[in-house]
């Protein structure tokens, strides 16, 4: 398969006319025809109808209309965008990370488009899956990390990254921190800590898989996950969070049996990157994410730093 | 043992299986008829500048390695293929004289994610395993096609799953091919060809590397 072949095509699947499609090419409509068969040899089927007054995408052809888009346009910006990196223009990501996300998922790659980058640009904010998509949407994003919500805008691409259990979290000497998994049933006497933030993956996620079994404790509400967390270390209760959220000392995880949620990476598609944006992306996607990151660096030691 | 000897014993061994030959001679033959050999860059043409990251979240780009030396270019399709796996080892095993003679070697596969990792665990692999993610890097050098239809449900057979090893469900792979670079840019060695059990002897590529220290 060439890179013409491709040109040819989605040409031809915007047009739906093979005179409009090659003169759009600069090219012979014989020679277009031509690559269009080739291209067809090679996906194993055809791609267009060919009638006399109508020319449509076959469903091979819808198929695979938008992985050929996105390999070409990957293609077309490789090399483009190897260069860009030797060039000390400005490279922004404008990013949005879920709320429920520990912005320690992104160190490793950051820490390499800082040092390749010269021109690299972080802007990073957070938010709910709704408004991380209208974001994204209307262009103020680049890219955005978050939890796989049931359902994505169809304007939006998205790449799965990993998958992450569900955890109860407690303080080191409750009952529950002595079980490796703690099955939803064991959960029935206690009461999971509220988060007041609408939408949020994580208090959704605890009343569909406890529900009928576990009661949310109204007594004590917090917003933010290191509320959450702090309030747990505080003893003021247990609560539902994430296997690869960053938790404060005193503090346990133990994975709640059978629950687990899938954390992705959205870009707006049809929309080019800059090189910023699409080393990112590819990162992301390539990053072996079975592997946990290293350990943070532990505390220096202050009161011999300063003496020093 | 010619890495082609231990190619064709791996091939004797899956002719056992009438459904894998089917697939396979059904592949061959589709590629062929698609003339997928003779798309793919050529001896004389410009290899297309790249930056992808490998397996440690590292990015790496081709013009730094040119600035080293000549550069080896091998795409393979992924470590679910033995014949990928065995020519990725005897790379390995040609590594020493492949630096020897100054050249570098860096092998492409659209693996995204763990499992491109993996393979350069599994099988100790010491040079860069880099990933061409979407493929952007294969359809610029022209090797890249669509696994048809009988392949897939073979692979789906094996639990091979190229959606998920992609990071996305276009089923694109390369042919196996393997280039030689040199240091500007321009491809000295070329070996395509559309029957996957067939790949560069790595005795080749070294004496190819020989050759452009002359």
């Amino acid at each position: 398969m060439e890179l013409f072949q491709v040109r040819y095509f989605l040409s031809l699947a915007k047009t739906l006319n093979f005179r409009r499609a090659a003169e759009a090419c600069n090219v012979s409509q014989p020679a277009l025809t031509r690559a269009i068969q080739r291209l067809e040899e090679e996906v194993g089927g055809p791609l267009l109808y060919r009638e006399r007054n109508l020319t449509q995408l076959t469903q091979l052809g819808q198929a695979l209309l938008p992985h050929l888009e996105a390999a070409y346009a990957a293609a077309e910006a490789a090399a483009q965008q190897a260069a860009a990196f030797k060039r000390s223009e400005r490279a922004p990501l404008r990013l949005g990370l879920g709320s429920t996300l520990s912005a320690g998922l992104l160190v490793p790659t950051l820490r390499e488009l800082r040092e390749r980058l010269t021109g690299f640009e972080l802007d990073l904010s957070e938010g709910g899956a709704d408004e991380l998509f209208a974001r994204l949407l209307d262009g103020t994003l680049d890219a955005a990390v978050l939890v796989e919500p049931k359902r994505i805008p169809e304007r939006l691409n998205h790449w799965p990254l990993f998958k992450e259990r569900y955890v109860v979290i407690c303080p080191p000497d409750h009952p529950l921190a002595a079980l490796d998994e703690i099955p939803v049933a064991v959960l029935g006497k206690s009461s999971l800590l509220a988060r007041s933030r609408p939408g949020c993956d994580i208090e959704e996620a605890g009343r569909r898989l406890t529900a009928g079994v576990v009661r949310i404790d109204p007594s004590h509400r917090g917003r933010s996950e290191d509320h959450i967390h702090q309030m747990v270390a505080a003893g003021l209760g247990i609560a539902l969070a994430a296997d690869r959220q960053l938790m404060p000392a005193g503090v346990v995880a133990r994975p709640l049996a059978g629950a687990e949620r899938r954390i992705i990476v959205s870009a707006a598609a049809g929309r080019p990157h800059g090189p910023g944006v699409a080393a990112f992306l590819k990162l992301m996607r390539a990053r072996d994410w079975s592997v946990p990151p290293p350990a943070p660096v532990p505390r220096p030691d202050y009161a011999r730093v300063w003496k020093s | 043992m010619s890495l082609k000897d231990e190619l064709d014993r791996i091939r004797a061994e899956a002719s056992a299986n009438a459904k894998t030959m089917a697939a396979y001679e059904a592949l061959v033959a589709q590629l062929g008829r698609a003339q997928t050999a003779s798309s793919a860059l050529k001896v004389g043409d410009a290899m297309p500048g790249f930056m992808l990251p490998n397996a440690e979240g590292r990015l790496v780009f081709s013009d730094e390695l040119l600035a080293k030396g000549p550069v080896v270019v091998n795409f393979f399709r992924g470590d679910w293929c033995p014949y990928c796996t065995r020519t990725l080892m005897a790379l390995e095993a040609a590594l020493p004289r492949i630096a020897a003679a100054g050249g570098q070697l860096v092998a492409l596969t659209p693996d995204t994610g763990r499992h491109f990792a993996a393979t350069r665990r599994a099988h100790r692999l010491s040079y860069e395993i880099l990933s061409d993610v979407d493929g952007a890097v294969g359809m610029q050098f022209g090797v890249l096609f669509r696994v048809p239809e009988l392949t897939r449900e073979m692979l789906a057979g094996f639990g091979t799953d190229l959606a998920e090893r992609h990071g996305n469900d276009g089923w694109f792979i390369p042919v196996p091919a393997s280039y030689v670079v040199d240091r500007g840019g321009i491809i000295r060695y070329a070996f395509v060809d559309v029957d996957f059990t067939r790949r560069a002897e790595p005795d080749d590529i070294v004496a190819v590397l020989e050759s452009l220290k002359g």
